[in-house]
């Protein structure tokens, strides 16, 4: 197992150089020009070349992507913000934990609520604890998750006065953020847990546990979820690639300062270099999480711990033969 | 004979959908003796599995409905049992080996849990015992001790099915249900795996239902045998009756339908003709009669009755009425 | 099971092609929340047609006096901060957020069933550049990825249109690849190469019709995706930009006055939920008349 998360651990590498050369070409070939946005409109044209050179952006292209990648990768420094002059670095890491805490609660509250709620519905397949929370999920993902984050806002703060409209404090302030950002994650899990539970309670091994004279609970929770569970793990992904991007929305509504927040600021202010940085700091986080995710399948599924294994010792086969 | 100690009477099932009502057993009749194994031979769709899970009482949950009929195990209707009841009994005195090894095992425990799991079920929770006991069942079939601890993806078809019967044979059942055990398996482990069955049934005395649409395995490892078409049984008897004296026109078939190795007469393969019946709508009257070469008008319109052609031999066709009168 | 049609060898392909759509039609008229989806998305698309004849209102009518009124029989959606009619704005709103629905997902799923294609069908190192870079951009989760794509590419509706295809091109090749892979091996694909069927024609004449099916089905379900990313990459002011009646666009005009006229936020919301929604229902039927296997 050790050896397989250096070996996952290892392939994540290509996967953030990747990630790092595709935005900074892309962010390179923005029309442009980052010496006006830093100085405005006004100043002199000597002022403006002056600059250009200072900052390397008469390189050719390979020079500055790879002083860029040096930059980054060995002195770990995402550069300055056009707009403040403030390191980037500092800027995000600041802001990560918030985005961490919104990311991190609403997969929990995704996941603690919707794989039950999956779950009940397929065990009591057709009755009202099957089509009423499915019908609730239909309509959770069909809605735009800023749209709720507003409508909740409405009800919660503006008419009721419950929470918070916004801003940061305590845990009140989480509290329409979280479910905000969780809802469409509740609603998708718990359709795909219902359904790949339905799938596995059809199998034979569930109906052989019967045979074995096993309470239907014993064979709900003991045969059924965990069987249930593989797929879902991997829908997990899709589940908190959403959840991330649709953090930055969240962040705006709710006026949390995330990276998701700067990113958005960001762009609205042509400051590239923290977009750079932002997307960056994102790719890395989500990648490492997605690695988390698999390390989780691998645990649950024997199958999928078995290949390592056995690619392993398949190639010192072939080796010794 | 033996004592009689299960004993199925005019039993019905149906399967409900939304979409369809399947008439899968249609007034089957069986009885089983202590220690004898029954050969219960159909083609697909017959009913076969079906009649297995409901003598365990495991019918697919909202579909499967039992519309008549008792099953009389060891003196109680099991249908008067209560779940609990009934779950006591289920892996413990009936027990079912399932058709497709591949699909029967819980693809995330290991196959030494899955042994395990079912002894300490009905043991009363002693675990140290209900592994030792696992291991020993292991090795009965042939399972060395230390693959206790791997995944059913690590077997093979054969050594899975091992498995399985070891899940089955574990708390020493009293009932055997096999479905189909060896279909699923190469013909070089068919053989291995029946042998083992047979060896393990006599060493126990354990009477066995054996689900097959193979003649060859029923000859192999029957007392008695039951002819199903279409939900219904259409003759049984000993095997002697069955293998050499055949009453119903569906049984010739099946024979006739076998590759002989003796070249006398043509040695042409006699398939049956037609399909079976389509279960959400059967014929009106013998429900064989559009495939049976000797089908007569009344064919098409009445139900045959049971007719005891020898003591024990029983068949359902009007051909034998006729014939008796 | 659907009765089988027995179809003589001569008058092959076509026949047994039709059936099966036919049968798909059929088993697909057979859900009813598929016939509601259907029925609704429709209405949509004849909505978004006719939306110059429909509107009760001159869409773009400033008309101040009438200004914030909430829904009432004249404006049954109110009007905005300026007076305009909100159900006018709705309507011809639909144009734009069905457009950009439809035409991304279209784009996306072109190009990215062009790279699976030649990553599935030329393996190799064609396969793992292809992959390679298909596991880069989905490290990015999409919204991050559209937005720094709105960055790069600019906003408004025909750049807001090819940011949202980007974010389908991966997942499309995948789908592709993967099904391409998994029937490659399959006897009638050798046959094709057997009677010297060139690569490129087996991929079109061959692979992709069979490949189809998933793919229509998960365009269903990115259509009602993209249209809501549009709305949120509107919202956050690098889409669709105001005073066009995008939905998404419509939000965000509205967020301001979220505390006093909520009808402006409400609507335009509701019009996207029940728009994806139906696509949802519609897809999900799609999916279990595709492969009725997959049925329970």
């Amino acid at each position: 197992m050790g050896k397989y998360i250096a070996k996952r651990l290892l392939m994540l590498i290509p996967v953030i150089l990747g990630v790092t050369i595709l935005i900074f070409t892309l962010m390179y070939f923005v029309p442009g020009d980052p010496a006006t946005a830093i100085l405005g409109s006004s100043a002199e044209p000597w002022e403006y070349e002056a600059l250009r050179e200072k900052m390397g952006l008469n390189d050719p292209y390979i020079v500055q992507l790879l002083r860029y990648m040096k930059q980054v990768f060995i002195e770990f420094n995402l550069g300055n913000s056009y707009l403040t002059g403030v390191s980037i670095t500092t800027e995000i890491m600041g802001r990560l934990p918030r985005t961490l805490i919104l990311g991190i609660f609403s997969v929990l509250v995704s996941v603690g609520v919707g794989i039950p709620l999956g779950v009940n519905a397929a065990v009591h397949q057709g009755k009202t604890g099957d089509w009423l929370p499915m019908t609730i999920a239909l309509f959770g993902i069909s809605m735009p998750g800023f749209w709720l984050a507003l409508m909740l806002v409405l009800v919660f703060s503006i008419r009721l006065g419950w929470l918070p409209p916004y801003g940061m404090g305590g845990i009140q302030y989480w509290i329409l953020p979280v479910l905000s950002g969780s809802f469409h994650g509740i609603a998708n899990l718990a359709r795909q847990t219902r359904s790949s539970m339905l799938e596995v309670l059809s199998s034979d091994y569930v109906t052989m546990a019967r045979a074995k004279g096993m309470p239907e609970r014993t064979v709900i929770y003991r045969h059924a979820l965990p069987n249930a569970l593989i797929p879902i793990i991997t829908i997990l992904g899709t589940t908190l690639a959403r959840i991330f991007g649709t953090g930055m929305l969240t962040e705006t509504i709710f006026s949390i300062p995330g990276v998701g927040y700067y990113m958005v600021k960001s762009v609205n202010n042509r400051d590239y270099p923290a977009v750079q940085g932002s997307v960056l700091i994102i790719a890395v986080v989500f990648s490492v999480i997605m690695l988390l995710t698999d390390l989780v399948m691998a645990a649950v599924d024997p199958r999928i711990k078995a290949q390592f294994a056995s690619r392993g010792k398949s190639k010192k086969k072939k080796e010794a033969a | 004979m033996s004592e009689k100690f299960l004993s199925v009477k005019n039993l019905h099932v149906h399967y409900v959908t939304s979409d369809a009502d399947v008439s899968a057993v249609n007034g089957i009749s069986l009885d089983l003796y202590k220690g004898r194994t029954l050969g219960l031979v159909g083609e697909t769709g017959a009913g076969k599995t079906t009649v297995a899970r409901t003598i365990l009482g495991i019918l697919p949950k909202p579909a499967g409905r039992i519309t008549d009929g008792e099953v009389i195990f060891e003196g109680q209707d099991i249908y008067k049992l209560t779940e609990p009841q009934m779950q006591k009994i289920r892996g413990s005195k009936i027990t079912m080996i399932f058709q497709d090894p591949m699909t029967a095992l819980n693809p995330v425990m290991t196959v030494g849990d899955q042994i395990a799991e079912v002894v300490e079920l009905h043991n009363g929770g002693d675990r140290a015992a209900a592994k030792k006991r696992a291991v020993e069942m292991l090795e009965t079939v042939g399972i060395p001790a230390e693959r206790y601890v791997e995944y059913p993806h690590q077997f093979s078809g054969g050594m899975k099915q091992r498995v399985v019967i070891a899940i089955a044979l574990a708390c020493n059942p009293t009932l055997l249900l096999a479905d189909e055990p060896t279909t699923a398996l190469d013909v070089t482990i068919q053989a291995q795996v029946l042998e083992l069955m047979k060896k393990l049934n006599s060493e126990n005395d354990t009477s066995m239902i054996l689900i097959t649409h193979d003649l060859g395995v029923v000859a192999e490892m029957c007392d008695d045998v039951a002819i199903m078409y279409a939900g219904q049984i259409v003759e049984k008897g000993s095997l002697e009756d069955i293998f050499d004296h055949p009453q119903h026109p569906y049984t010739e078939g099946l024979f006739g339908a076998l590759p002989s190795m003796k070249d006398d007469e043509d040695d042409r393969l006699k398939p049956i003709a037609g399909m079976p019946p389509d279960p959400t709508d059967l014929p009106s009257g013998c429900y064989f009669h559009p495939r049976c070469p000797y089908a007569t008008e009344q064919c098409s319109k009445e139900a045959p009755c049971v007719n005891e052609v020898a003591p024990g031999h029983l068949v359902q066709c009007h051909l034998r009425t006729r014939r008796e009168a | 099971m659907a009765k089988v049609k027995t179809v003589t060898i001569d008058g092959h392909e076509v026949i047994r092609r039709q059936s099966q759509l036919v049968a798909v039609w059929r088993r697909l008229l057979m859900s009813p929340s598929a016939v509601i989806g259907m029925v609704v998305f429709g209405l949509l698309v004849l909505v978004a047609i006719l939306a110059p004849v429909i509107a009760p209102y001159e869409y773009a009518k400033i008309d101040i006096l009438n200004a914030n009124q909430g829904p009432s029989l004249q404006h049954i959606c109110g009007t905005d901060n300026v007076g305009r009619d909100i159900f006018s704005r709705l309507i011809i709103g639909a144009r734009y957020s069905l457009t950009l629905g439809l035409c991304s997902t279209l784009l996306g799923t072109i190009i990215g069933m062009f790279f699976g294609a030649l990553a599935g069908y030329f393996g190799g190192t064609v396969d793992e550049i292809i992959m390679r870079a298909t596991d880069i951009i989905q490290s990015i989760p999409g919204m991050v990825l559209n937005v720094a794509m709105a960055c790069v590419i600019g906003t408004g509706f025909w750049q807001c249109i090819l940011v949202l295809s980007i974010g389908g091109i991966s997942g499309a090749a995948r789908m592709l690849r993967a099904q391409i892979l998994s029937i490659r091996d399959m006897e009638y694909i050798e046959a094709a190469a057997v009677t010297n069927c060139s690569p490129g024609k087996t991929i079109l004449k061959h692979l992709i019709p069979n490949a189809f099916s998933a793919q229509i089905v998960g365009m269903t379900m990115s259509i009602g995706g993209n249209i809501m990313a549009a709305a949120s990459l509107a919202y956050l002011g690098l889409g669709v930009a105001p005073p066009t009646p995008e939905w998404g666009a419509m939000l965000s005009e509205g967020r301001d006055y979220l505390a006093k006229y909520p009808w402006m936020c409400i609507f335009p919301g509701v019009m996207i939920m029940i728009t994806v929604l139906s696509l949802n229902l519609f897809g999900d039927g799609l999916r279990d008349a595709l492969d009725p296997k997959q049925k329970k």
